[in-house]
């Protein structure tokens, strides 16, 4: 074995982030991330780790330039993240959030099903404390949910992945071209934490109720991690291209409704990841470099704006757009971060969504998908739309409503200015990028063609906007999406079925209860049953006064007019009963001993 | 001149100014497919798409997608 494996970097300084006191915690925040990073640029495509269990040969450790390249997004974005974190005083927060980025490095680094699948269930488990640690209803339920629909994607890889080790071999490899069982389970399980629709509503759910440093990290790590998955597993599923295609207009159109600012931002990364699954199902080596890039640019600039939306809510207490208005003079270098991290998603010229999106775009173009180059398009006009018109304007320059921003920690600004500084320095060298991509490369973004292109698309859409700016303000709404259907007609039907099975278990409660009322005289008194059997036969005995004890046993009357029951005194029987119980005993151990061949006649 | 006529105007005339700039630098080894060639398609794609962008939102939402707040707590 060499070098250290980044994913246990992270892991291991899990507790310590959660157990130490301030400066210290501090140090391990830092520090960890920044071992990490070091780890993945030491680490050379080609280095494994092997080891042997139940006969299977795992392989926790393995380099290639995809698992790179992912690697150290995850490992930066890891460091930034804490670096944003770093006023949380919740140790088990920052704990969740290092097992949860640890998480993600061990997907990326499996070489084989098993290693992945294990730290595929810690994602789920470790983020969902992200959403947890805001202990809003809101955040518990949705929380539970997450975890919900996460057990049953996990569940169904699960599956497939027994079938696959079924066949003696569990290395990680691609199912394109199979059909069978295990690819739908495998891409199934996948698609869920890719949050490809209809099986995209946990994000949208549950990111806009996590912390806000907590959904920096969420956004991050889960659906890319699924990329990865999908870039290794599934190149060149066409499939994926019209999923992928789907899902990038699916976003926007849902963005256009929003009116809470994180969960507008959380349709757009189902939109911006459809990107990515359209790359990965074309399955070129531009596309699969174009969806690897954009990957990258967008854990960044996405990271960004849910930092910079962390802080707007941070200072003002408000997350809603109907809420905010005037933001500018108050917050602007928070504007100004935002706006950085908007370009770079809308893909405007001198920042890394340019270079990334135009590569996936390209690739489209370039292997026959005309109509997914213009669908793609479309959903970039849509992102224009959405995060760099209508939020920035309704939050910051829209009508003002008196708000007084409280100042963000420094610690927020630094990691900001990181994330943006970044999406800016791969804007302008994309060189810096592509030295890291799988594939060798050979494109040229900055075309005059293109840059007029984007240009063109962002002058009309701005032109659109501004002159149905009135309907695109927000409303005081939610928008129904597929999580209507687990949680309306589902919970209405999972109620129903409680509450029938309820009243099922009340009235078995009921009829037991009464049933032991009325044996309980019996037990009380054995001479009633046989005396009760007797007169039912041989019809009410005859004779004056004989009611007495029978009336005493029954705690009153004789309406009835059984008769007489003799009182039973146990004292006066208990020698007889003791002797035929013995009796009977002795009986059951000689037929057992008969039977059993222990005596024999 | 209202401030927001003269940012129609600015708008108008930087997309004016594209597309002229296309039809007098044309680059046809950029061309694959036919509406790479039209100068402008993109002025039109993007005012289409921006409209139907906010059209097909507005009108899903109004009819079928949006509900109060209070929604799911009822």
């Amino acid at each position: 074995m060499t070098g250290l494996h980044p994913a246990l970097i992270l892991i291991a300084a899990a507790p310590l982030a959660a157990g130490l006191p301030g400066p210290w915690r501090k140090a391990v925040l830092l520090g960890a991330p920044v071992l990490a990073v070091a780890s993945v640029t030491a680490l050379e495509p080609g280095t494994a780790w092997r080891l042997g269990f139940l006969g299977y040969e795992l392989l926790p450790l393995q380099v290639d330039a995809l698992s790179r390249v992912f690697a150290l997004i995850f490992a930066l974005t890891a460091f930034l993240g804490n670096l944003y974190a770093l006023h949380v005083r919740r140790g088990g927060e920052h704990a969740a959030a290092m097992l949860y980025a640890g998480a993600a490095l061990g997907v990326v680094y499996a070489g084989d099903w098993l290693t992945l699948f294990v730290f595929w269930e810690l994602l789920a488990a470790s983020s969902v404390f992200l959403i947890w640690y805001r202990s809003t209803p809101g955040a518990l339920a949705s929380g539970l949910r997450y975890l919900v629909i996460h057990f049953i994607g996990g569940s169904l890889l699960l599956a497939g992945v027994i079938l696959l080790a079924g066949g003696g071999d569990v290395r990680v490899a691609s199912l394109t071209g199979t059909t069978g069982p295990v690819f739908w389970l495998i891409l199934i399980g996948v698609a869920v934490n890719a949050a490809i629709p209809p099986l995209h509503a946990w994000l949208t759910d549950s990111y806009p109720e996590a912390t806000l440093t907590g959904s920096v990290f969420l956004s991050a790590f889960t659906t890319k991690v699924a990329v990865y998955v999908l870039l290794r597993v599934f190149p060149g599923t066409g499939l994926l291209v019209w999923l992928g295609v789907a899902m990038a207009l699916y976003g926007v159109v849902y963005a256009v409704l929003e009116n809470d600012i994180r969960r507008l931002l959380s349709y757009h990364i189902v939109s911006q990841v459809g990107f990515m699954v359209a790359g990965a199902g074309i399955g070129t080596e531009l596309a699969l470099n174009g969806s690897t890039a954009h990957a990258f640019c967008h854990i960044l600039y996405k990271a960004l704006l849910f930092m910079a939306a962390g802080t707007v809510i941070h200072a003002t207490g408000r997350h809603k757009l109907t809420d905010l208005g005037g933001l500018a003079r108050a917050m602007p270098a928070a504007l100004v971060l935002y706006l950085i991290g908007a370009l770079s998603i809308s893909g405007a010229p001198l920042f890394n969504g340019f270079v990334s999106k135009s590569i996936v775009v390209s690739a489209s173009s370039k292997a026959g998908l005309p109509a997914a180059e213009l669908l793609l398009i479309m959903a970039s006009i849509g992102t224009f739309l959405s995060v760099n018109l209508k939020l920035p304007y309704f939050a910051f320059f829209g009508e003002a409503r008196g708000l007084d921003p409280a100042r963000a920690p420094v610690n927020k600004y630094l990691a900001m200015g990181g994330a943006a500084l970044l999406c800016v320095a791969i804007g302008l060298f994309p060189g810096l990028l592509y030295a890291w991509l799988p594939f060798a490369m050979n494109f040229e973004p900055y075309t005059v063609e293109h840059v007029l292109q984007v240009v063109q698309l962002m002058l009309a859409t701005g032109l659109v906007f501004a002159l149905v700016l009135p309907k695109l303000g927000g409303q005081p709404t939610i928008t129904l999406d597929v999580d209507w259907l687990y949680r309306r007609p589902l919970a209405i039907l999972l109620g129903r079925l409680v509450e029938s099975l309820r009243r099922l278990e009340l009235g078995a409660e009921a009829g037991a209860g009464k049933a032991l009322r009325a044996a309980l005289p019996y037990f009380r008194n054995p001479f009633l049953a046989p005396t009760r059997l007797t007169r039912v036969t041989l019809g009410p005995p005859r004779g004056a006064g004989a009611s007495a004890a029978f009336d005493e046993e029954r705690g009153g009357g004789d309406p009835a007019g059984e008769g007489a029951v003799p009182a039973y005194d146990e004292n006066r029987y208990r020698l007889r009963a003791g002797l035929s119980i013995l009796f009977i005993l002795a009986f059951l151990a000689l037929a057992a001993a008969l039977a059993l061949g222990l005596l024999r006649w | 001149m209202t401030t927001r006529r003269r940012l129609y105007l600015t708008l108008g005339l930087g997309l004016a100014g594209t597309v002229a700039w296309q039809l007098l630098f044309p680059h046809p080894e950029h061309v694959i497919y036919w509406f790479h060639r039209v100068p402008g398609f993109d002025v039109l794609l993007g005012l289409a798409g921006a409209f139907l962008l906010v059209w097909l939102p507005k009108t899903l939402g109004e009819y079928f997608l949006q509900r109060g707040e209070d929604y799911y707590e009822r």
